[in-house]
């Protein structure tokens, strides 16, 4: 028999829960075996010296303690119903409000993120196409762009130049950055060049003058069309 | 603070449990000190126990109080009032207990009670009587300690609060064979722990 079914039949026999057969054979074991005697005697110590440990009084200040904290969880709990009141309030009569206050506010979101794109993309000076340009998916491999009526080609410098212009054309523009006051006017105002993309430097020739359109940064990975 | 009625629900109330629960319900903060009353001494020493500290069995006792004025309304009375409180304080305490993987102090109980709790003694017992029996509570209590926690509970509803086996089976929510089972294995780890305590006493 092993030590645990010995005590618990020992642990049974001393609560009385040994019936029949089961407390026979425990009364036979008990009478043949010193060391079972000595368990049931010794686990008879324990449960007397447990049966006897004095109650303890809580200490006196523990009420105080308890109205305390279920006070202060009272207050607790008052000051989230105020809230979910509150809430509640706002909640009934105003509910599209919040619906349009987050729709509202993931507009903007939105708008600030695709400005920062934007930037991002005046960074690389990357525009939209042209409504009439062609689209060139590989524009890095580029060599020749047709923009508006216009058809720039790509030089080994890397500069688009306007189809026509003879080298001293170009070598006598005038130089505008992108990103200049002058720039900006001629990308977004000028009849011919609104819309316009514009890839990287670019020479070509507007009302007579020749002017080459410098992105002055530096040209990033080309993600749209022209 | 609290809703005011003009029906006293006491008139719906079937025992004295769900009388006190109805008034707790109804707002009637008298009810909730009666419960605490008839129960502060019951958790308390339970939960001193089951954490063997003064200190920790206050700060358990605060906390299962918190809990059952939280949830006092929702007795049902399916079960008794103490056995609904005896299965939330042993399950706050079983739960604390293991999430600090219970340390076994050794200080003696005798000398942490002067800070925390106040002993009920039994005025018939004479000086010397008590001296001895404090000796040997103290070493059952230190023993306690070293018992595993689902057998110390066991041991506990047992032989401290004297619960019948049916009665410790509702609270734990286990089978009677479980029952007699974690007593027996409880009280066999308390022998040992004491013949060994004993035998290191007598060594010379």
């Amino acid at each position: 028999m092993s030590q645990q079914a010995r005590a618990e039949l020992i642990s049974a026999y001393l609560d009385d829960q040994l019936q029949g057969e089961e407390a026979e054979r425990f009364e036979r074991l008990l009478k043949e075996d010193e060391s079972v005697r000595r368990e049931v005697e010794g686990m008879r110590h324990v449960v007397s010296n447990l049966r006897h440990l004095e109650r303890m009084a809580p200490p006196p200040t523990l009420n105080q303690h308890v109205a305390r904290r279920i006070a202060l969880a009272g207050e607790q709990r008052s000051l989230l119903d105020r809230i979910e009141t509150g809430m509640a309030g706002i909640q009934t009569p105003s509910n599209n409000f919040l619906m349009f206050a987050l729709v509202f506010t993931l507009a903007v979101i939105v708008y600030l993120f695709a400005v920062y794109l934007n930037q991002d993309s005046h960074l690389q000076v990357i525009f939209d196409a042209p409504e009439k340009g062609a689209i060139v998916e590989d524009i890095e491999g580029a060599t020749s762009v047709l923009m508006g009526s216009r058809l720039f080609l790509r030089q080994t410098d890397g500069r688009w130049v306007e189809d026509g212009l003879t080298a001293a054309e170009v070598e006598a523009a005038q130089t505008v950055t992108a990103d200049s006051a002058a720039g900006r006017e001629l990308l977004e105002h000028h009849p011919d060049l609104k819309g316009l993309t514009l890839l990287g430097d670019a020479v070509f020739k507007l009302h007579g003058d020749v002017i080459e359109l410098k992105s002055s940064l530096v040209h990033g990975p080309v993600h749209g069309g022209l | 603070m609290y809703a005011v009625t003009t029906v006293d629900p006491r008139l719906f109330s079937s025992t004295p449990d769900l009388d006190l629960v109805e008034r707790h319900r109804y707002g009637d903060a008298e009810a909730f000190e009666e419960v605490y009353s008839r129960f502060a001494a019951l958790v308390y020493n339970l939960c001193l126990r089951m954490s063997g500290s003064p200190e920790e069995a206050e700060d358990l006792t605060q906390e299962i109080f918190l809990r059952i004025h939280r949830n006092l309304g929702r007795f049902n009375g399916k079960s008794s009032l103490k056995t609904w409180i005896y299965r939330i304080t042993l399950n706050y305490c079983r739960s604390k207990l293991s999430v600090k993987k219970h340390r076994y102090p050794t200080a003696p109980l005798a000398e942490e009670t002067e800070e925390g709790g106040v002993h009920l003694t039994d005025p018939s017992r004479g000086p010397e009587e008590r001296t001895l029996a404090q000796d040997a509570a103290r070493h059952v209590s230190l023993a306690l300690r070293q018992v595993k926690p689902k057998f110390r509970e066991a041991v506990v509803l047992r032989d401290i609060e004297g619960m019948s086996y049916d009665e410790i089976a509702d609270i734990l929510g286990v089978r009677i064979g479980t029952v007699r089972s974690r007593i027996a294995r409880g009280r066999d780890r308390l022998r040992i722990i004491l013949e060994k305590t004993a035998l290191e006493k007598t060594a010379p």
